[in-house]
């Protein structure tokens, strides 16, 4: 091949260099008849790409014996993202196979439930989609985002929030972002591109390591390792910092790390700890508290009514704080809950305990009393009970005090002396008053 | 609003075509697409039904590649404004006419069994060069150049098809 050749062969397969691309910008300069040829060859390959559902959703098809292309259906997917102003557009030149599972808002004008597509690059500006891909992981996506599909065990966030629930043969899933490498070890974990330059991840279940965006995997050791119920942000600098809050919705799977919405009474949750190595979360459920929610972040065990009765009405739909269960041992935690606007606040104390100082001199016991279901390991391979009296249940007592305006208050440590019998950390509730 | 929509349709192929060429194939043509498409979709009410559709839509896909490597904080484009002007005015010279998509159908269909199964593996399947040299047992050199080749060929045919055509 000529130099001319050469040099738009490797524009075309995409592997040109910086100084080749400069040589070839120079002969184009120079040479009409070459800058007519160079034309020719990248809009033959346009086209090919094109023709070959390069642009637009695709339903996998067949290979065909000779090729067919789909003009009309081309067409057709261009005039539908015309005329319904579309805000997602797909890539799918080299894509991957997903099956939607399920989409809302604008999403669900694109893809119905059990559609196949092929996805190369996702562009969505509203709306929702939860994927799942050919290596059995489940994505959900979050607009506004932009992500790569690499391939069934790998994607790129460039921004915006995609979970992955990865199952056991999605182990080994990962996420690169423009700060990090996620690294599945089998889990449901979250990642949070900000365009502003960071990257959060919560981790909901199992563990994920993170890696140095640039080294990557390759280096072998991780920045470092996250467990269930930790959550950090990495920027753009590598620098990790731990997130207090996470919050969300009880009925749906989206979450968030940027605060609550006007919809929760909590607004925020913060500790007095102040251990570098601390990583755990309080996740602030908004309306969550309800048969079998759980009751800490990274356990299974649940809130349910101690009988068949059920939970006390009055704490029936309350917003919900998942505590953090190891920290019962704690002799000097404080936590400091935010209210947005004037509340009852509710300290579900194990019943069973002494009850600190703290607890008896600014709340009021209600007399209700509300069941912590302790859950079987999961190794166990027993079901945790299901709904009210079910499962081995351990009595709390509602404690409520009434917070008249908005603003913060300060609760005190699970217990008052480090040889105090303590079995179980306390759980956090709100509700408008 | 139809007929707008159906020629902003039709006109995709040469719009893509045509900034993947200004942009020498880089990540971002599907962004610049799009935004071509959101243009001219908001210009609507300004396109004069009675001149051709798409000289004006590659006009505006020329502007929206050079506001595109105005908003690049490193100049990531190769081509300057000059020689990205001269490369614009070539794709619409080369462009003229309609049936380029339904001749390139054609044509691909008269390529001997082998060439049609290197497409095909090439775009169809998407696979890299390197793959496909791989899998053939020949160097990557060789796989490139006969696709240089054949790309070379299905461009000639199109344009005998469409003069065949305008002569029918």
């Amino acid at each position: 091949m000529s130099e001319f050749h050469t040099l738009v062969t490797a524009v075309l397969d995409g592997t040109a260099t910086p100084e080749q691309q400069r040589q070839l910008a120079d002969h184009l300069r120079a040479d009409a008849v070459l800058r007519a040829e160079y034309v020719t060859q990248m809009r033959l390959d346009a086209w090919l790409r094109f023709t070959n559902g390069a642009a637009v959703k695709e339903k996998p098809v067949a290979v065909p014996n000779r090729p067919r292309f789909r003009m009309n259906r081309i067409m057709a997917a261009a005039a539908a993202f015309l005329m319904m102003g579309v805000t997602a557009l797909w890539w799918s030149n080299r894509g991957v196979e997903v099956e939607i599972v399920q989409s809302s808002g604008d999403a669900a004008q694109e893809w119905s439930a059990g559609e196949q597509v092929r996805l190369g690059h996702l562009k969505m500006t509203k709306g929702h989609v939860q994927m799942r891909l050919t290596s059995g992981v489940l994505l959900d996506v979050a607009a506004p985002v932009e992500m790569q599909f690499v391939n069934a065990m790998h994607v790129r966030v460039s921004f915006g929030q995609v979970t992955a629930d990865v199952g056991e043969r999605g182990k080994g899933f990962i996420v690169d972002t423009a700060q990090t490498q996620v690294v599945d070890l089998g889990t449901k974990f979250g990642v949070d591109v900000a365009q502003s330059g960071h990257t959060d991840i919560v981790v909901f279940q199992g563990e994920v390591e993170l890696f140095d965006h640039k080294t990557k995997r390759t280096q072998n050791t991780p920045m470092t390792k996250l467990v269930e119920g930790e959550a950090v942000r990495v920027d753009a600098r590598q620098q990790m910092s731990r997130i207090v809050n996470v919050t969300s919705a009880a009925s749906t799977a989206e979450w968030s790390t940027r605060g609550s919405d006007d919809t929760s009474v909590i607004a925020s949750v913060h500790d007095n700890l102040r251990d570098p190595g601390a990583k755990n979360y309080y996740r602030i459920i908004s309306g969550g508290l309800r048969e079998d929610a759980r009751a800490f972040v990274g356990m299974r065990h649940e809130w349910n009514g101690l009988t068949a009765d059920g939970i006390p009405a009055e704490l029936l739909d309350a917003d919900l704080v998942q505590t953090v269960a190891k920290d019962r041992i704690l002799t000097a935690l404080e936590i400091t809950v935010t209210v947005s606007r004037p509340s009852v606040l509710y300290v579900l104390f194990d019943s069973r305990d002494a009850t600190p100082a703290w607890l008896k001199e600014t709340f009021t016991d209600t007399g209700a009393r509300i069941g912590l279901e302790n859950a079987p390991l999961l190794e166990s391979g027993h079901a945790v009970g299901i709904g009210p009296g079910a499962g081995n249940m351990a009595p709390f007592a509602v404690w409520k005090r009434e917070l008249p305006r908005p603003g913060s208050i300060t609760l005190g440590p699970p217990r008052d002396h480090p040889d105090q019998r303590l079995l179980w950390m306390y759980g956090i509730a709100a509700k408008p008053l | 609003m139809s007929q707008f929509v159906q020629r902003l349709t039709e006109a995709q192929s040469a719009l893509y075509g045509s900034i993947h060429t200004m942009m020498a194939g880089a990540s971002e043509v599907a962004d610049v697409l799009q935004d071509t498409n959101r243009v001219l979709w908001q210009k609507m009410a300004q396109y004069d039904t009675t001149r051709p559709f798409l000289p004006w839509a590659l006009r505006v896909a020329h502007f929206e590649v050079l506001a595109h490597r105005k908003r690049q904080s490193r100049d990531r484009l190769v081509f300057d404004d000059s020689l990205l002007g001269e490369i614009a005015d070539e794709y619409e010279r080369q462009s003229a006419g309609a049936g380029g998509l339904q001749a390139l159908e054609l044509c691909l269909q008269k390529l001997p069994q082998a060439q049609r199964a290197l497409v095909e593996s090439r775009y169809m399947h998407g696979k890299a060069v390197h793959d496909i040299a791989m899998r053939e047992g020949k160097a990557a050199n060789a796989i490139s150049a006969l696709l240089y080749r054949i790309r070379q060929l299905l461009a000639e045919c199109i344009v005998r098809t469409r003069a065949e055509e305008g002569r029918a």
